[in-house]
């Protein structure tokens, strides 16, 4: 019953701290802008003061007749609007109309992690200030971690298979080998991969508050520089990434522009210690060489790496390990977008997918920004500060989860890929 | 395609901490509700809820690497374990990178994120690092990964009350698609305060018994716990003699795009989810000989999802037993799936039904056989079993015996 099937992206959008769109998130990577700023809710007494954070976010813009839809917008987290208005980029883009009675052979898996803590804290607050009976009931309904997926459903009428998965930064990658598994059996004809990550103080507090546990979080360096020796940590960030999946004999008989091709894929976990990586990256090292089994290649044939690394003192040298236990002799470029974006944990693996896309459409490999003095645990070309021209035929994806789950992706360049659609968005 | 088979069950339950004492109580329709101990229940109308007693006293026999470890997480490691032993699986004999772990939750570790909130306002000093790195989603199943050296994927689903379903779905995928060589699958939840607040305010719980499908049912009572199958591919498990309880034949998952709480009125959602299942399995109508329900007591779910029942199989509904747990250990949200799912593969390998107790007035809308009181000893070669959660998420699982196919 598995019919052996090309997966392909057809379709995307996304909310960065570039901005809402595809264009917005290509011209801040390839210029290398930091989209790492003062967070406003933040105050004196904060420790981490600094986020990728979507300044300047007004859904309202976006699409200004649907005022019923932006109205009731405002009561969502963050998170969940962000994934709103990417899902409705991704969807326009495969010209998915809602009530054309599509909506069950669509899918959906949703890769969250931290989105409803905005809502969850808002309600909390509450119940420990004024008890129980101040609570809100319609606070509460937007705490369960498929509430965007919710939304979206509600909003398009799709109503095929629905998943959220919310194991951290391989969400992404794991979600997409659901959607393969739905794709491949038929149960769908598409399906819409969703990432959404909503930043809060309260989050930045926590994660800064494990400091002592590891030494994960940036507060001394003006801003985050993964692979540089000076490196002392993350910033978190925030956004939505929408990608439709369907098979390649789906897309090509119905006309749609295939952007890449999902070649391969693996997992590991570290089994190490909770809340730190093994130090030579082990689960990461299997994921890769999993991923490039898979995809039935070799690894000299990777042009491209795009980083886990986030500015993490263990982590990024964990992930250079690794790459140079895969590459014996020289590794390609590997790029730490994470040091323009920060750390979006479920989302991560979504941009690094846009990244992909847009690198190997335009020829370009996106820079580690901040990069100052090399260190020696990891003996990689980060691509320093500026971006590379270079075509890319197959393109390697990391992600490392903070308590040990690792993935890798591969995607591989599709010939459509001089469709205008893409960018003119 | 390989038929995936469960080789082994673990079960944590107010019902008891083990899958027999568990398994054993519900035939005896036991009622495993009482007051709430884990926090102060005096602010609220409702105070009972399913909780697993004594837990913690029995753990300290456990040698855990890392105490701070809340509930959670020992919920969940305790039911694993369970599961492991039961399938006489030598875990360091396996390839470490195969085995996966697949678990469905709502809170994951949050109720260690609930003590970080008060301490913070509290300005304690003494916050653990550890609260933090053990409070999120995943946290949960990094420890036990950690703890039991595995070193395959991890994954994590949390669509609410259909979470652990899924979880055991996406188990199906794993082995089918080759990611994995055994997988263990299911779910966990804690008893928390901030679940129960939401509940509470949403009006969904009830000060009076648990009475799923009857006609006097005012809602539902929260439960906790936990529930853990192995799943292999059923060539290998044979070849290793492990013992087999049923087949997973099949997995179904819909949205109702209808509301963010309330299910569709008439259960749309959740027939096209069992339709899903049943598909999949190769299963027709006349070959389910058991429905373990959703049925959570609320006024909405029982209806629409007996109207969704009657939806799929027609006539077919009315010889069709039904029945819900929920009505001995409380809604168990993210671990319901999978507690469930236990419940429902224990039935096929016993051909015994648990009951539906607390049913005393029959609902002319709700006319379908729901097991009232009493146990029954039927064979049992098929089963569905449903799960419905907010935001309109349907997973149904389907089971069957294992000389099925």
């Amino acid at each position: 019953m598995i019919i052996d099937k090309n997966i392909v992206i057809t379709g995307c959008g996304a909310v960065s701290p570039y901005g809402i769109g595809i264009p917005a998130l290509f011209d801040g990577l390839k210029t290398g802008q930091s989209a790492i700023s003062l967070a406003p809710f933040y105050d004196e007494g904060s420790v981490v003061k600094k986020a990728g954070y979507c300044h300047d976010f007004k859904p309202e813009l976006y699409k200004k007749s649907d005022k019923p839809v932006t109205k009731s917008l405002k009561r969502l987290a963050r998170g969940t609007q962000f994934a709103i208005i990417a899902a409705d980029q991704a969807l326009q883009e495969v010209g998915y109309q809602s009530g054309e009675n599509q909506g069950d052979r669509i899918g959906i898996v949703l890769s969250s992690t931290r989105t409803v803590l905005e809502k969850t804290e808002q309600f909390y607050e509450v119940l420990v200030d004024k008890g129980p009976r101040a609570t809100s009931p319609l606070i509460f309904q937007e705490t369960v971690n498929n509430a965007s997926a919710s939304h979206i459903s509600i909003k398009y009428q799709i109503t095929g298979p629905c998943i959220t998965l919310t194991e951290g930064a391989t969400s992404a990658f794991s979600g997409i080998v659901m959607a393969t598994g739905w794709l491949r059996t038929g149960k769908v004809d598409r399906v819409l991969l969703l990432c959404a990550e909503g930043l809060t103080a309260l989050c930045q507090t926590a994660y800064n508050h494990a400091l002592g546990h590891a030494p994960v979080v940036s507060n001394k360096t003006a801003d985050c520089c993964p692979f540089s020796l000076e490196r002392n940590g993350y910033v978190l960030g925030e956004g939505a990434v929408a990608i439709i999946l369907e098979t390649q004999e789906h897309a090509i008989k119905h006309h749609a522009n295939i952007l890449a091709l999902i070649a391969g894929c693996g997992f590991a976990h570290d089994a190490y210690r909770v809340g730190r990586c093994h130090p030579n990256g082990r689960g990461l090292e299997v994921a890769m060489k999993k991923a490039i089994e898979m995809a039935n290649i070799s690894a000299n044939e990777i042009d491209w790496i795009i980083a886990n690394a986030n500015g993490s003192v263990a982590g990024d040298t964990a992930e250079s390990r690794a790459i140079n236990s895969v590459w014996k002799n020289v590794p390609p470029p590997v790029s730490a977008i994470k040091s323009m974006l920060g750390e979006t944990e479920g989302v991560a693996g979504g941009i690094a997918l846009l990244a992909g896309l847009l690198g190997m459409k335009y020829d370009i490999l996106f820079p580690t920004i901040n990069y100052q003095t090399p260190d020696p645990s990891c003996q990689v070309d980060c691509v320093p500060n500026q971006s590379r021209i270079k075509a890319s035929r197959h393109v390697l994806l990391n992600a490392m989860g903070f308590g040990g789950t690792c993935g890798s992706l591969i995607m591989t360049k599709s010939p459509d890929l001089e469709s205008k659609a893409l960018v003119n968005k | 395609m390989d038929n995936i088979v469960i080789t082994g069950l673990g079960c944590m339950t107010s019902l008891g901490q083990d899958k027999d004492r568990v398994f054993d109580s519900l035939m005896n329709g036991k009622n495993g509700i009482n007051y709430i101990q884990s926090f102060d229940v005096s602010s609220y109308a409702a105070k009972t809820g399913g909780e697993v007693n004594n837990f913690e006293r029995q753990l300290n026999a456990i040698n855990l690497t890392c105490p701070q470890y809340e509930r959670a997480a020992r919920l969940l490691l305790t039911a694993t374990r369970e599961a492991i032993d039961d399938a006489s699986l030598i875990l360091n004999q396996q390839n470490p990178f195969r085995i996966a772990l697949s678990t469905g939750t709502t809170l994951g570790g949050l109720v260690n994120g609930e003590n970080y909130y008060r301490a913070l306002h509290q300005n304690d000093k003494k916050i653990h690092p550890n609260q933090i790195i053990s409070a999120s989603q995943y946290a949960p199943n990094d420890f036990v990964m950690s703890e039991l050296g595995m070193q395959g994927m991890s994954l994590v689903t949390s669509t609410a009350c259909s979470a652990s379903s899924h979880a055991i779905g996406y188990a199906l995928e794993l082995l089918q698609s080759d990611l994995a060589d055994v997988v263990l699958a299911g779910g966990f939840e804690p008893m928390s305060e901030l679940t129960f607040a939401g509940f509470s305010i949403l009006r969904s719980i009830t000060q009076d018994k648990i009475r799923p499908f009857d006609k006097n049912r005012s809602g539902l009572v929260l439960g906790e716990g936990a529930g853990m199958l192995v799943l292999e591919r059923e060539n290998e498990a044979r070849q290793r003699g492990a013992h087999i309880y049923a087949l997973l034949a099949g997995y179904g998952s819909s949205s109702d795009a209808y509301h963010t709480t309330a299910p569709h009125k008439e259960g749309l959602g959740a027939a096209r989810a069992m339709r899903m299942a049943l598909n999949e399995a190769q299963l027709n109508l006349t070959q389910i000989d058991y429905i373990n329900a959703h049925g959570t007591a609320t006024l909405a779910n029982d209806l629409a999802e007996t109207r969704a029942i009657k939806n799929v199989f027609g006539e077919q509904a009315y010889h069709i037993p039904i029945s819900s747990i929920k009505s001995m250990i409380g809604h168990t949200l993210g671990a319901a799936g999978a507690i469930e799912a236990v419940a429902t593969v224990l039935t096929i390998h016993n051909n015994l039904i648990p009951p539906t107790i607390n049913y005393n007035t029959p609902d002319p809308a709700c006319d379908l056989d729901y097991v009232p009181n009493q146990s029954r000893e039927i064979k049992v070669q098929a089963a569905l079993s449903n799960s419905f959660g907010f935001g309109g998420n349907n997973a149904v699982l389907a089971f069957a015996k294992p000389d099925r196919y």
